[in-house]
């Protein structure tokens, strides 16, 4: 028997079944005649957590070649393969936190600047192109949506006290 | 009956301001539709005002030309990047994309577009023949039919999940379980909203479809260093000319395809609140399962 990634899959659909599954049970029932508000996601996640047994047993008896003990998956090779997709998801929770801030007119200048540059490269002419194009392309942006379409994009702290 | 399509026909081909309202309708929905989020229906209500002005012929046909423009526009966004522009082009995405990453964008292009051609050509010779009688059988549905076509629906969920039954299964159940989120519709109890107020209104259909398709795809292009740095496509350069001839031929030689899709899309059309979004899935299923 050996670990692959549909076991972690599974075990992690489980858990998260589990936990919907008691969930449920806090869903409001205001007496109304016929189904309750829970019935419908409360079958949905009984067949999920069936569904998702069927895929342990049978990544533990006849497991793919998602294996997480072979060679080409080692921790240095999981960290590099993620390595692009875990700077997305910081850079993305940087401009989230920061948009009160910075705003959708510097918030996204940087990210999309930092972005570029953490996965491009840095020497000078890269970052020079990083530069223009995340400058013109938010700003862009930014123009049609607060002149053209009239939508009000978040200002931020610093422009509204600049 | 021959002679009310003649006069349509007549109202509408003989009259430039009509034609051109068609014109401009048509680039329009073909802007909307090619914008991600921007959906068919979107672009129909605001055209709506414009239209108030107009006679009710010319105030249709603007309608209409956003509306069928809208469809093609949809399917540019999805080839070209991925994110499927309408609920309706989902399916467009499987084999579209990959056929534009491949190097063969004009073909893509030209398949998508003469497809909706030839699609919509038939659909509208039927329908104008076949209408009251359509719309008779489409009125028959009741809420066991509807059940059991909603079922058939989510069953090709598996057939689309590439050989492994279970996981398509998983994948069509954690697709239902989100639609349950917020608040219920029949008895208007909040449901899985943990508190959050923003849960209440549940996950809108378009930015769940976007984060799925457009954010596992950047995911996917930057996940090796050198693909990340490299253009996405060979000719990233170049001009793309849609390959119009190829395309017609290529169309024509799977006739039996074209004239199956047409009908499923005629038949779920037909039904009131099923549409584009449940056809071309069941569609691409059909021409999937007959082609291999």
């Amino acid at each position: 028997m050996s670990i692959n990634k549909d076991t972690i899959v599974a075990i992690f659909l489980l858990l998260f079944c589990g936990i919907m599954i008691n969930s449920s049970f806090d869903i409001e029932d205001p007496g109304y005649q016929g189904m309750k508000a829970s019935f419908w996601p409360t079958i949905v996640l009984c067949l999920l957590s069936v569904m998702s047994l069927v895929m342990l047993i049978k990544s533990m008896v006849s497991p793919t070649d998602n294996n997480l003990n072979s060679e080409n998956t080692n921790s240095q090779n999981i960290f590099l393969k993620y390595k692009n997709a875990s700077i997305c998801f910081l850079m993305f929770i940087l401009f989230l936190a920061f948009l009160d801030y910075l705003g959708m007119l510097i918030g996204g200048v940087l990210f999309v600047f930092g972005l570029l540059t953490l996965l491009g490269g840095f020497d000078i002419k890269k970052i020079i192109n990083h530069s223009i194009i995340s400058i013109v392309t938010i700003g862009i942006m930014w123009s049609i949506f607060t002149f053209g379409l009239k939508v009000i994009l978040p200002e931020g702290e610093i422009l509204r006290i600049w | 009956m021959i002679d009310v399509i003649l006069q349509a026909f007549a109202s509408i081909v003989l009259d430039p301001v009509t034609l051109g309202l068609m014109f401009v309708g048509t680039l329009a929905g073909i802007l909307a539709g090619a914008i991600p989020g921007f959906t068919i229906a979107m672009g129909v209500i605001l055209t709506l005002p414009f239209t108030f002005g107009m006679t009710a012929v010319q105030g249709l046909a603007t309608m209409l030309g956003v509306f069928v423009g809208g469809f093609s526009g949809g399917l540019m966004s999805c080839m070209l990047t991925g994110i499927p522009g309408t609920p309706s082009s989902v399916a467009t995405t499987f084999d579209g994309f990959p056929l534009v990453r491949s190097g063969r964008p004009g073909l893509a292009l030209g398949l998508g577009l003469w497809s909706s051609f030839f699609g919509g050509m038939i659909s509208a010779v039927i329908l104008v023949a076949l209408a009251p009688q359509l719309a008779f059988l489409g009125l028959e549905f009741g809420p066991w039919d509807y059940f059991s076509l909603i079922i058939f629906a989510l069953t090709i969920t598996v057939s689309l999940s590439g050989g492994n039954i279970t996981k398509g299964l998983i994948a069509g159940l954690l697709g239902l379980f989100a639609a349950t989120v917020g608040e219920d519709e029949i008895n208007g109890v909040a449901r899985f909203t943990f508190g959050f107020d923003d849960f209440k209104q549940g996950f809108a259909f378009l930015p769940v479809l976007i984060g799925l398709f457009a954010f596992s795809q950047l995911l996917t292009d930057v996940e090796d260093d050198k693909r990340a740095k490299s253009p996405l496509m060979s000719q990233s350069g170049t001009v793309v000319k849609v390959e119009h001839r190829q395309a017609i031929l290529i169309i024509l030689k799977r006739w039996v395809n074209l004239f199956r899709s047409s009908f499923i899309g005629i038949f779920t059309g037909i039904l009131p609140a099923a549409g584009g979004s449940i056809s071309n899935i069941l569609a691409y299923d059909q021409a999937k399962k007959s082609f291999t």
